[in-house]
């Protein structure tokens, strides 16, 4: 009984630590005909008790993407925005992560 | 109770009302003035939404105490076979959005669509509510 | 002092009605849509692409129990799908779709992708020569 109650505890635990994820919303723009460099990028926010004053940890995608890709054009971008509940309603994050192709030395 | 009385209000109004779940705007491309040769187009499919926890209390109201034993245990059953994430409410066909590529086609033969903007809302009504999926945009003809 | 016997036809009734509105519950599934974004379609101030391109699509499903799952790779799973089916094509007008199948004490994530492929080969089974059918 002991053993079985501390195995559930541990599958508990592990399912906790790794957290449910679920997909709020997704889009994906235009795909090129070259695809041959892919680059990503995630942000990711932690939310302790469900407070946040800010969402600028979104900006850091599309900079980061941008980075990746100097003086290229960057589509094909599929962007996910998730919810990760690691310990609800005390502590959760939200995730927002972009993958796409970088086309260098494009035309406009 | 707010929200009781929010629906009605909504009632007395007989219009629904509106809540906006999902908007999405791409890119605007008005430069040799596009936007002065191009055509509004407007796309709206919906699709009847039930709350069945709205649909039961009617049912109560009803049926009166009687039936309302019966009425909360036919709820529970449903309520357990219609379970997971749901945004507005809960519909019987998933199929009414699927056809939006062809409906663009057809408002815009070239293709040439820009300032496009997604919509998910719904409009709530008593028990029943409307999910729509709207896509407003631009269509250049020349 | 005889007791009536109480009339069967309301219980009847009501047993009716309750079984009918169970089984309507649950026949018909629910679902909810979530999201449907629209990407751009051709580029207004350049030339029409050759052709009216052919329209493709890619699916994707998750089964979550209880709500138990840790990653959301349908969606990957459906964006390479959906590059596959237009492979050295371009790909316009992508619709996404996100919903979710109701089911008991389960459900299903979906992705559904569509969009035009333009220029793209279409991927086919080739039989190797020789062999038949």
């Amino acid at each position: 009984m002991i053993r079985y109650f501390f195995k559930a505890s541990i599958s508990v635990a592990a399912l906790i630590l790794g957290g449910c994820v679920s997909l709020y919303s997704a889009s994906l723009t235009q795909i090129p005909v070259k695809r041959d460099n892919k680059i990503s990028a995630e942000s990711k926010k932690l939310i302790f008790l469900g407070l946040t004053f800010d969402n600028d940890y979104v900006d850091k995608v599309r900079d980061d993407l941008a980075r990746k890709c100097p003086n290229g054009k960057v589509s094909g971008i599929l962007t996910k925005d998730e919810f990760i509940a690691y310990f609800p309603p005390f502590v959760m994050a939200r995730r927002i992560a972009a993958e796409g192709y970088c086309e260098q030395n494009s035309k406009a | 109770m707010l929200n009781r009385a929010g629906i009605v209000v909504c009632i007395g109004l007989l219009t629904g009302c509106a809540q906006l779940h999902h908007a999405q705007l791409g890119e605007i491309d008005n430069r040799n003035g596009s936007l002065a040769k191009a055509k509004k187009i407007d796309i709206k499919v919906s699709e009847t939404g039930v709350n069945i926890k709205e649909l039961a209390d009617v049912a109560r109201g009803v049926g009166g105490s009687r039936a309302a034993k019966g009425i909360s245990q036919v709820e529970g059953i449903v309520s357990a076979f219609q379970l997971g994430p749901v945004t507005g409410e809960k519909v019987f066909n998933d199929k009414y959005a699927e056809n939006m590529i062809a409906m663009l086609k057809a408002e815009c033969p070239s293709g040439k669509l820009t300032g496009l903007m997604s919509v998910r809302e719904s409009r709530k009504y008593p028990v029943i509510s409307g999910e729509i999926v709207k896509v407003t945009g631009y269509c250049v003809t020349q | 002092m005889k007791k009536t016997p109480k009339s069967r036809s309301p219980m009847l009734c009501r047993f009716f009605f309750l079984a009918g509105l169970t089984a309507s519950g649950l026949g018909g599934c629910s679902y909810s849509i979530h999201n449907v974004h629209v990407s751009d379609f051709t580029p207004v101030n350049a030339e029409s692409p050759s052709g009216e391109g052919r329209v493709v699509k890619a699916q994707a499903e998750q089964f979550v129990v209880f709500g138990f799952v840790g990653q959301t790779d349908y969606l990957t799973e459906a964006y390479r799908k959906i590059q596959s089916s237009c492979k050295g094509g371009e790909i316009r007008g992508l619709t996404t779709q996100h919903s979710t199948a109701h089911g008991f004490y389960s459900w299903t994530n979906k992705v559904l992708i569509q969009g035009t492929c333009f220029g793209g080969a279409v991927a086919s089974k080739v039989r190797p020569a020789g062999k038949k059918a």
